[in-house]
């Protein structure tokens, strides 16, 4: 039994199944110190917390979702993608990865849950800890991990199958015993599908629209209760009222899961996100409250990538 | 389809000097080309044309037969023979064979208690003795009657002339037999059925297992790309190399296991003799010839899946096993289907890898089980092509007109499955 | 630094904008300071004109702004600058004002023998409209030391404003005739005292430009 299956054993998660958000903060099997996760910066928020609430109270502490620390990727060719990535990812929340097209905020996010090993002579240096224990660990098995963070994919590729099975197959080879049209609708409900679909779950998922097809890929990923969603530019292929549609979606989902959303679109980071890194050429710049990032970053680089002056 | 005729000038009036669209020379050569592709195609048509018209010429056509003895005279108390009983038929062989053959057919099997199709067809080889004097094609018979008809009163005015459709039930239900008017393709239809049976039961799901570890499984280290290489060079091979492979492993080499001997404690195969020239050899040496269009076929039909859908299933917490067994094998099992319908249709016509294998030219018995003793339609074709006789052309011909409709409707069963996986995977089921 | 062209031609225009509208304010001020010292009332009308075009640039600089807010989507600092600009020109406007409020003055003071207090009152607006010229050319070069420097001139100004309010008040009780002119004085004193503080305000929006901070540059 793999290390990973072992904890979440012993906290009766995968017997059960049903893990909600909650379950992962007991966990603390000697996670890293939250050092590195979004500085906040004082002026705004100070402000903004001293005037509403009489008084800036540090948020409690909690450990973080996902710690990573010197996360180094290079690929086949030799290519550095990631270099020396350390940061940590705060539960549920909503984190952005910005950063001009290769910088590597893709292959930092396949890392997350080792989909990176699919591609052929991807070498990965250094950790990621989720709930302390190092996801690439050899003990540790990647189908475990890919069963606690999901990843919903840039273009939306429901399985050809109906919208039913869609949610129900990966549930059901995770060993779930429960009410299967329970779970399936409440994960529908959950990305606001439900009512769109509740008439045709036995038709194929490849009637639906793109934006349609694209939330019901992220209900497939919850339904399975993963605790950390990765999203890969999720909303790149969609139209707009699509796009916005999900955007809406993350403000909702963030209440039970930890997602971290790559995208190419700024203004998409700032509308979404509770904090923001900003990648490039594989290293992390800065990271911060997506307001301080916006509003008075701190590198001149982030300023200029913001400020679109390149990229 | 033709456009309206466009002005040479060019259409956006100030274009650059130095552009010359040369649209109408263009056009010419593009309606050349075109009709170089149309011609192509009529010329294939019309070969496939002509083929089918052989054939099917040889087909059908008047028969003149000349008999022995005629079947008008051996009514028997008023009885014609079609219709005699059994009693009346033994009197009527009885009174017709010289002694000695009565007694030695009478001893081989009672003649009482045959059935009466086959005393009727006794009747026919033996004591009418029906000798076929011409045949024509059905050209000649649709065109040249008069010509017929004249070579029937010079030649023999006495025989029966008759339009014979040489495809008719009886060709599929006698058995092998010397004489034309009288042969069937019983044994060698049952052959080819048994043979492509076992045939695709051993190479489907071998091809199909060697596609998915080459294509899921294997990594891309040299030793893997050899292996591929080389199942690509096998699908070349001439197929009679196949029939000495087979003959030398499963025919002489595995023999126990071939004739069957293995699971049989009186040693004795079903098909008679203990030796290994069974449908199980031709089944084995044909497995391997299609193995490689089998494999080919669905690794292409395997590497036509798109990567995002492993990704997505992996990215539920899938192994790899489930990825494959629940979304790349429903996925390509269209194309799977393609490439078994392009093994059937190559196994079904092999024949020069059979003979060596050693198809049987006189069959006994029809093959019962992987254990018997063979032949197939194509090889019976072979042998009644080499015969002098013309009317075995016209049994050739109708033995090839049963092959293609075999072949046609295996073949369309195959893509029946086809279409209905192809469906069912449009509709998500 | 390549891109966003389109963003920082407008942005270029709007500087230009401000420039002109601060220049035109500064010219204001000095006609009216003018105008009181010579009692030239043909002077102080055209000043009073001259408001109205000083409101219109104020009002194009503002909906051009929040134009290329909503299409440009700037973040970072160019946001902070064009937040800034809308703060200057409502200042900037607001000393358009007093400027009229000072021309007012002199043309109601005319007619008769001036009161000595009109040179404080010229001093004051002096130091003013050296506040325009510098608050406007510290945000034009995003300059935060000359930003300092232009607030702490507001000083100057206070003490005046003290000092002429004292003087004033012991003029209306040894001369009570002149009461409802000596009145105008405070008045108008009191006007450009709060010219003082909206250039300081402009100084302020400078430096949160530059900084993103909000100071007081001024007690």
């Amino acid at each position: 039994m793999s290390a990973l299956t072992k904890i979440f054993r012993k906290y009766g998660a995968n017997t059960e199944f049903a893990v909600t958000a909650d379950s992962g903060a007991g966990l603390d099997a000697g996670a890293g110190p939250a050092a590195a996760g979004p500085a906040a910066g004082a002026s705004l928020d100070a402000a903004s917390d001293a005037s509403a609430e009489g008084g800036a109270a540090p948020a409690a502490v909690e450990t973080p979702a996902l710690d990573v620390r010197g996360l180094d990727i290079s690929y086949a060719d030799g290519f550095r993608a990631v270099k020396e990535l350390t940061m940590t990812f705060p539960r549920r929340s909503v984190t952005a990865i910005i950063g001009p097209s290769g910088c590597g905020k893709s292959t930092a996010l396949r890392a997350f849950n080792r989909m990176n090993e699919l591609i052929p002579g991807t070498k990965t240096g250094g950790e990621v800890l989720f709930h302390g224990i190092n996801v690439y660990d050899p003990g540790v098995d990647p189908v475990q991990v890919r069963r606690w963070i999901g990843m919903v994919f840039q273009k939306p590729n429901p399985f050809p199958k109906t919208i039913h099975e869609n949610i129900a197959w990966g549930a059901r080879i995770n060993g779930f015993s429960g009410d299967m049209d329970e779970l399936v609708e409440s994960s529908l409900r959950q990305v606001a599908l439900w009512d769109e679909v509740k008439d045709k779950l036995r038709q194929s998922a490849f009637a639906l629209s793109g934006g349609q097809q694209q939330r019901l890929c992220i209900a497939r990923a919850i339904a399975v209760r993963p605790e950390i969603i990765l999203m890969d530019e999720p909303t790149s292929a969609l139209d707009p009222i699509s796009t916005s549609k999900i955007e809406d979606l993350l403000d909702e989902l963030k209440k039970r899961y930890t997602i971290i959303i790559v995208t190419h679109n700024m203004q998409q980071a700032g509308r979404v996100s509770d904090s923001t890194a900003f990648l490039l050429h594989g290293e992390l710049v800065e990271y911060a409250p997506t307001k301080e990032l916006f509003f008075n970053p701190k590198d001149e680089r982030t300023e200029n990538y913001l400020s679109g002056r390149f990229g | 389809m033709s456009a309206p005729a466009k002005p040479q000038a060019a259409l956006i009036p100030g274009e650059p000097a130095d552009f010359s669209p040369n649209l109408d020379a263009r056009k010419a050569k593009g309606a050349k080309w075109r009709v170089a592709f149309l011609g192509s195609t009529i010329l294939s048509v019309l070969f496939l044309f002509a083929l089918v018209a052989s054939i099917v010429n040889q087909g059908f056509g008047y028969v003149l037969t000349v008999a022995e003895v005629e079947p008008a005279s051996l009514e028997r108390d008023g009885v014609p023979l079609e219709r005699q009983d059994v009693a009346a038929l033994v009197e009527t062989i009885r009174d017709n064979v010289p002694r000695r053959f009565f007694i030695k057919v009478d001893a081989e099997a009672p003649l009482a208690q045959r059935s009466r199709e086959e005393l009727l067809a006794f009747v026919e080889a033996e004591v009418v003795k029906a000798r076929v004097v011409g045949t024509w094609s059905l050209a000649e018979s649709l065109l040249a009657k008069e010509r017929i008809l004249a070579f029937k009163e010079a030649e023999a005015p006495e025989g029966r002339l008759f339009f014979r459709s040489w495809v008719n039930r009886a060709l599929l239900s006698n058995p092998q037999s010397s004489t034309a008017m009288l042969a069937g393709l019983r044994g060698a239809v049952i052959g080819s059925l048994l043979t492509i049976l076992f045939t695709i039961a051993l190479a489907l799901p071998l091809g199909i297992g060697a596609a998915i570890w080459l294509e899921e499984y294997a990594k891309d280290n040299r030793l893997n790309r050899v292996i591929r290489t080389n199942i690509y060079n096998l699908a070349g091979v001439p197929s009679i190399i196949y029939g000495m492979l087979g003959l030398a492993l499963f025919v002489r080499a595995l023999e126990p296991l071939t004739s069957g001997s293995m699971f049989l404690a009186s040693g004795a195969g079903p098909g008679g003799g203990a030796n290994g020239r069974t449908i199980l050899s031709a089944s084995l040496t044909l497995a391997i010839l299609v193995l490689p269009i089998v494999i080919i076929n669905a690794q292409e039909a395997i590497r036509a899946v798109p990567q995002t859908l492993r990704q997505s299933s992996l990215a539920v917490g899938a192994t790899k096993w489930q990825t494959v067994l629940h979304h790349v094998l429903p996925a390509s099992i269209d194309r799977i289907l393609t490439g078994a319908v392009l093994a059937i249709s190559r196994a079904l016509g092999e024949t020069a890898p059979l003979v060596v294998v050693g198809a049987s030219t006189f069959l006994s018995q029809d093959p019962t089980g992987p254990f018997s003793k063979f032949t197939t339609l194509p090889i019976q074709i072979y042998q009644w092509t080499a015969r002098p006789q013309p009317e075995f052309r016209n049994l050739s011909a109708a033995a090839i007109l049963v092959l293609l409709v075999l072949l046609l409707s295996l073949n369309a069963t195959a893509i029946l499955a086809r279409n209905k996986y192809r469906k069912d995977k449009r509709l998500g089921r | 630094m390549g891109n966003r062209i389109q963003l920082m031609d407008e942005m270029n225009r709007l500087h230009h904008d401000l420039l002109s509208m601060g220049t035109r304010v500064e010219e204001d001020l000095r006609k009216a300071i003018e105008a009181l010292k010579r009692q030239d009332v043909e002077l102080a009308k055209e000043v009073k004109a001259d408001d109205a075009v000083v409101n219109a640039l104020q009002l194009k600089i503002e909906d051009q702004t929040a134009v290329l807010i909503a299409t440009q989507a700037p973040v970072a600092r160019d946001l902070r600058e064009l937040v800034a600009l809308l703060k200057v020109t409502d200042n900037l406007e607001r000393a358009g004002d007093h400027a009229v409020h000072l021309a007012k003055a002199a043309i109601k003071l005319s007619g008769e023998p001036p009161f000595r207090q009109i040179e404080r009152l010229e001093r004051m607006a002096s130091v003013g409209c050296d506040m325009v010229r510098g608050a406007v050319g510290a945000y034009l070069n995003r300059d935060v030391e000359e930003a300092r420097r232009v607030a702490a001139l507001d000083d100057g100004i206070d003490g005046e404003h003290r000092a002429l309010v004292q003087e004033v008040l012991e003029l209306m009780k040894e001369r009570p005739d002149q009461v409802q002119r000596a009145a105008r004085l405070l008045t108008t004193s009191g006007f450009l005292e709060r010219l003082g503080d909206h250039m300081t305000n402009v100084c302020e929006a400078v430096v949160y430009m530059v900084e993103g901070s909000h100071v007081e540059l001024n007690d």
